[in-house]
């Protein structure tokens, strides 16, 4: 009954101002563990700062209660996956198994914590807008999947999986971002921009899977950790190439061509 | 420990395109690289962020030069191994990392004074070399023997000297490691090199394709 009441945009963006309230007071906790006291800025003690993320995090809790998929909170993460898993299966059909938002939102904040970040706020409500500007301008593509094998359509779906690279970089669902410099596990280019860095690992780590022969479509390949450590290798060292085709006019033409140039060097 | 590796580097089946991957080819290098560091008690860690960069710029550098490799597939094999070595040395995948063994642990070895003189140069070359040469043996059959130049110091201070001043002369010196006759004109260019103009009958060879 609550469901009905609430409508899964709504629900997102309560969750996404608790995520931006409890991200400001961890970040106010951590500036007292590690910089001590700075003048100007909202700072509260550990204990307080602790006592209140409990609070908020209660509340997310309870936002998440009324989330449509709040019964898959537990669930390991499934990513990378391929297309088919989120945009259907053959002819478009809507055989979809899994959410794109829900998975793609905690696939950011697995990346993130994997770069060494301490603290980050990452907004789910932007992942959904991503989708669904993906649905909305790439019918044809999506339309197209799964009508014979992937491999035989390589060249859609590495565009598609440009798509997704692309409009999750133009939806910027990184908020906030705190790294440590001199973390060994941080890309250099991350600090130039997270939310593109990540939304290329993505897509090209989603273009992996979908292009590899007899992949399985609705579970997570066994070597998935190799996946996204040779994706997040690829992006470091063609950044300069990504960010160019993404600021270029054709940005999903640019960033298909640059993906199908390195897949056939990846697992 | 070296030889162990380079054994299991041999017995790797279908390695020519073993290599063209991205994690085989990091695992290997590691492996390559760990195993001489130990030997010669080298200061030295691998980079992996730089070692993927390598790995990237090599493999569009082969990607781009590959179409014409039929004109003489076995010398493209060679060819493609100079452009892995530029590109290892550019990106510098080996970095100084912690203290080394001192000079009377180091083993008695002739390339131990290449070694000293210059360890990076010394372990991506290795690791070339042994990889050219196990697929030159398993696609073509050819069982290349160490080359003379390979232990003399003085052509080694020649290539740091050149390599400082252009990255690209790292493939003619890697062909006369090879025992082949170098490219110093236009190293960067398949086309341009001895072996792939006199190769250019193999043309006429029906199931020579371009190297798959």
């Amino acid at each position: 009954m609550i469901k009905g009441e609430f409508s899964n945009h709504f629900v997102r963006t309560v969750k996404d101002q608790l995520r931006d309230v409890r991200f400001h007071i961890r970040r106010s906790a951590h500036r007292d563990r590690f910089r001590g006291y700075e003048h100007g800025s909202l700072h509260l003690p550990v204990p307080v700062a602790l006592a209140a993320d409990a609070v908020f995090s209660r509340f997310a809790t309870a936002a998440t209660m009324v989330a449509p998929d709040h019964e898959r909170r537990s669930a390991s993460l499934d990513f990378p996956l391929g297309v088919d898993a989120y945009f259907g299966g053959p002819g478009g059909s809507d055989t979809r198994t899994q959410d794109f938002t829900y998975e793609i939102y905690y696939a950011f904040k697995g990346l993130l914590r994997r770069f060494g970040a301490r603290e980050f706020l990452v907004f789910e409500q932007c992942v959904d807008d991503a989708y669904t500007k993906i649905l909305l301008r790439q019918r044809n593509l999506i339309a197209a999947l799964g009508a014979d094998s992937a491999t035989e359509h390589a060249p859609s779906v590495t565009r598609l999986c440009a798509a997704v690279a692309s409009e999750l970089a133009s939806a910027r669902p990184i908020k906030e971002l705190l790294l440590d410099p001199d973390a060994a596990t941080t890309p250099k280019n991350l600090f130039l921009s997270p939310n593109a860095y990540c939304a290329c690992v993505i897509g090209l780590s989603t273009a992996i899977v979908s292009l590899r022969p007899d992949a399985p479509v609705e579970e997570p390949v066994a070597d998935t950790d190799e996946i996204i450590v040779s994706a997040d290798m690829a992006v470091d060292a063609r950044f300069s190439i990504l960010i160019a085709a993404l600021r270029s006019r054709d940005p999903i033409g640019g960033l298909a061509s640059e993906f199908a140039a390195i897949l056939p060097f990846l697992p | 420990m070296v030889n162990e590796v380079n054994q299991l580097l041999d017995q790797v089946p279908d390695l020519r395109h073993r290599v063209r991957r991205l994690g085989w080819f990091r695992e290997s290098f590691k492996q390559k690289a760990g195993a001489l560091i130990e030997r010669y008690g080298l200061s030295l860690a691998v980079d992996e962020r730089a070692l993927g960069q390598a790995f990237f710029n090599w493999a569009l550098a082969f990607q781009s030069e590959r179409p014409d490799s039929m004109r003489n597939r076995r010398d493209f094999t060679i060819f493609s191994g100079g452009i892995m070595l530029r590109e290892l040395l550019r990106a510098g995948p080996l970095r100084e990392h912690g203290k080394g063994k001192s000079g009377q642990f180091i083993p008695p070895d002739p390339m131990a004074q290449i070694c000293e003189f210059w360890p990076e140069g010394l372990l991506c070359t290795e690791y070339c070399l042994t990889l050219v040469r196990a697929i030159l043996e398993q696609d073509y059959d050819l069982h290349t023997p160490p080359n003379p130049a390979l232990g003399d110091l003085r052509i080694w201070q020649s290539f740091r000297e050149n390599f400082i001043e252009d990255p690209s002369s790292a493939a003619p010196f890697f062909d006369l490691f090879m025992g082949q006759e170098p490219n110093w004109n236009f190293p960067a260019h398949f086309l341009s090199r001895p072996a792939a103009r006199r190769g250019e009958a193999l043309m006429l060879w029906p199931s020579d394709s371009p190297a798959n």
